[in-house]
């Protein structure tokens, strides 16, 4: 099975002013080069409320709990730069408690590609009797609506060493894109900042410096790793 | 992701995002896949009510179609096969040095080398970014057909856009620097 | 490195091995491989400038010799410098152009409060003496520089503010700064022998700069004639002055050059007319030869693909190579014995 594409998305949770950001903030703050500029168009726009922008690389959405960028070409920094460019600079008051740098890595399959994987992953015989009767039914033509087998696993590796809390959870699927039928494989990584040993959170000001501080160190890291991730599972299979 | 979910959303906020495209029935995407649903333990955004008129969006909802849409807007499969950390050494005359760390790829990842870079392969748009000290991405990318074939194969230079540095975290380095200074006797 | 006698070290300068990813320096290494004690028997190390290939790995070297004073230009243990390093070494940029940081941890370390004085360099100065009474071979031993001037002192710092980041522009990495002219040239006088050691010093049309100037504190300061030269600037004409040869070096001294490899290729160091120039005054030994600039073996896809952006595009990875000098000092007439190890070679 072959990557047939791949996706990189930031989200970062917390409180933000979507009025602070339009093309043309980003433009008047380098954040954006010309040519993206001018092929950049919005997708969503209420002022104060939403900001939602296409360009040829990717998005960039955000509303007051919740700011995204997506990449789907190399460089996956891009997301990044931006982000840390958004709230290191150009909207110094945001504050994130939450960071997900989430990969993304569509594998084309056919049917038989796509069974063997479920097989792998979840096997039936681990499900009892009524296993059993669905490893029968992979038996079964693909279009047979008899024909059964594995929706979704999903693993998560708790705490890791890089970060002061959060998870790494992968996720793999069958799923559809373009009309090819394949094998899609999330990963999230998750940071967050940890309650205080009084059980308070932590101050917005830490929380946020701490996980932009993260996210410049780890984000290639990340990357990197959820990659290796996405190419492990498959491979395995 | 169906069309289900789209119609219903349009219900809701039959004012709100009137220039959504609808999303054509080829485009489906698992309603697992990106944007947001994957950090938990957060408010829960994909419940968020929202009533005509009313302009608070759900932003799940504006995420899940933006993603379905994504697809089928011109946005290009392109394969990654190897990708370089790059900082400019030295400006030539129609060159660049620069130093790479290797990110991505085979025989590339980890490897520390040099490059001599035509300017040339600069975008217009990031010319003005290009002096000692910058950072950029060096990537070589597949071109993917509709047909999965490749296309074509293309190096992309791509400058980095870095935040500036802030007045004050400037001086709180300074600062670093001078209480630093203090402590070393010197002879 | 030097052995001035009595189980006493000097290291100067510090690399490390170019396929090594560890920051452990060629200098500790060597040192731990004679059984050298780094915690008690380095008295000095030296920084002759801050140019990444003359201090990779020098902050852990200092770290593990306790007892060694550091020494540098003096320019370097000003708070502007201090400044200007801390405001550069922020943020994980992964590629630390001009290695900031190595610099950075050496003045963190030197402002711990534990260490001797750094002892800053500047045109005739002592840096250290070791008595006579002190030694095995009854000679006193002096360390001096001949450099930078105060002149360069002054023009490295405005150099330094020059560079410093500004509020408001995008953040960059810190790059080598030119400054070969602020490097510390050191002399190394017994009382019947000498060792000059050029760093990067070049030459200038401002007698009160580069060569020159050293030439005339050099001279000023009654330095005996030196019977091994480290050549300076690996050996390009920008690092030559006849003079210098002529009255701080006896003749057909015995001289080192470490080759220099950076793209493009006409630009390493030293060239052939270099050789033949300093082999024209003495026998000469080279640490290694140029770096066989390897082409990563990678993708024939990727390789091609870059080939035709143009895109040229090495890993630079040179051999370790070492010239050792002996001589017993003493009252009688010695001879220096020249022993080469790994990649070194003399020049023919």
């Amino acid at each position: 099975m072959k990557l047939d594409s791949s996706t990189l998305s930031l989200v970062l949770v917390g409180k933000f002013s979507p009025g602070d950001f339009s093309i043309e903030s980003f433009v008047k703050t380098h954040s954006i080069g010309d040519e993206d500029a001018a092929q950049a168009r919005y997708e969503a726009f209420v002022r104060d409320q939403v900001c939602d922008i296409r360009f040829h690389w990717g998005k960039f959405a955000v509303v007051d709990q919740k700011l995204v960028i997506e990449v789907n070409e190399a460089p996956y920094i891009r997301a990044s730069d931006l982000a840390l460019k958004c709230l290191r600079e150009l909207s110094q008051g945001a504050v994130v408690r939450q960071m997900g740098i989430n990969y993304q890595a569509f594998f084309a399959a056919n049917s038989e590609e796509r069974d063997a994987v479920g097989r792998r992953l979840v096997p039936p015989k681990n499900w009892g009797m009524w296993g059993n009767q669905v490893a029968e039914s992979l038996n079964f033509g693909i279009s047979d609506p008899r024909h059964g087998g594995m929706t979704a696993a999903a693993l998560r590796q708790g705490k890791p060493d890089d970060r002061p809390a959060g998870h790494i959870d992968a996720r793999v699927e069958p799923a559809n894109r373009d009309s090819v039928w394949g094998v899609l494989v999330s990963i999230n990584d998750h940071y967050e900042m940890p309650k205080g040993r009084d059980g308070k959170l932590v101050p917005d000001r830490t929380a946020t410096g701490t996980l932009l501080d993260a996210l410049e160190e780890a984000f290639d890291k990340s990357v990197a790793r959820s990659i290796e991730i996405a190419r492990q599972i498959m491979e395995a299979t | 992701m169906t069309g289900t979910a789209l119609r219903a959303f349009r219900e809701e906020n039959p004012s709100a995002l009137a220039a959504i495209p609808a999303v054509p029935s080829s485009a489906t995407v698992t309603e697992s896949s990106l944007s947001g649903e994957q950090t938990a333990a957060v408010p829960d955004l994909a419940n968020w009510s929202s009533s005509a008129g009313d302009l608070s969006v759900n932003m799940a909802a504006v995420s899940r179609i933006a993603a379905a849409s994504i697809t089928d807007i011109e946005s290009p499969k392109n394969q990654v096969v190897a990708e370089w950390h790059g900082m400019v050494t030295e400006l030539l005359e129609s060159n660049f040095v620069a130093e790479l760390q290797g990110i991505l790829g085979v025989g590339v990842r980890g490897a520390i080398e040099e490059a001599v870079i035509p300017i040339d392969e600069v975008r217009e748009e990031d010319r003005g970014l290009l002096e000692p000290g910058a950072f950029f991405r060096l990537c070589v990318n597949n071109a993917i057909r509709s047909d999965g074939k490749t296309r074509r194969r293309f190096t992309d230079v791509v400058f980095r856009r870095l935040p500036a540095y802030r007045r004050d975290e400037l001086e709180e380095a300074a600062e670093r620097g001078r209480a630093i200074a203090r402590a070393i006797r010197v002879e | 490195m030097l052995h001035v006698g009595g189980g006493r070290w000097v290291v100067v300068d510090s690399c490390v091995e170019s396929s090594a990813s560890s920051s452990v320096s060629v200098a500790e290494l060597y040192l731990r491989a004679l059984d050298v004690e780094l915690e008690s028997d380095v008295d000095m190390i030296v920084a002759t400038h801050w140019h990444d290939d003359h201090i990779l790995g020098i902050a852990r070297l200092l770290d593990q010799s306790k007892r060694a004073q550091f020494a540098c230009s003096a320019a370097l243990s000003q708070a502007e410098f201090a400044e200007y390093v801390e405001q550069m070494g922020t943020g994980s940029l992964a590629t630390d152009g001009a290695k900031v940081r190595e610099f950075a941890k050496v003045l963190r370390i030197l402002g711990s409060g534990e260490r001797l004085p750094l002892k800053a360099a500047l045109e005739s100065r002592d840096l250290r003496s070791w008595p006579g009474s002190q030694m095995p071979h009854g000679e006193r031993c002096l360390l001096r520089s001949f450099s930078p001037s105060d002149l360069e002192y002054q023009r490295f710092l405005q150099q330094v503010a020059a560079m410093r980041p500004t509020p408001l522009r995008p953040k960059r990495s810190a790059v080598r700064p030119d400054h070969n002219l602020a490097a510390v040239v050191l002399h190394l006088q017994f009382n019947t022998c000498s060792v000059l050691l050029g760093a990067d010093m070049e030459i200038h049309q401002n007698p009160r700069r580069g060569w020159a100037a050293v030439v005339a504190a050099a001279t000023a300061g009654e330095a005996l004639a030196a019977s091994v030269n480290k050549v300076a600037h690996h050996g390009s004409i920008n690092g030559f002055l006849e003079e210098a040869w002529v009255k701080l070096l006896e003749a057909e001294p015995l001289s080192v050059v470490t080759a220099f490899d950076r793209l493009p290729d006409s630009r390493k160091l030293p060239t052939r007319a270099d050789v033949s120039r300093m082999r024209a005054r003495g026998r000469l030994f080279q640490t290694s030869p140029h770096a066989a600039s390897r082409i990563m073996t990678r993708d024939p896809a990727v390789a091609r693909s870059l080939r035709e952006s143009r895109i040229e595009l090495r890993e630079l990875r040179g051999e370790l190579g070492m010239v050792r000098f002996r001589r017993r000092i003493g009252p009688s007439a010695n001879q220096w014995s020249v022993e080469v190890q790994g990649a070194a070679f003399e020049c023919q």
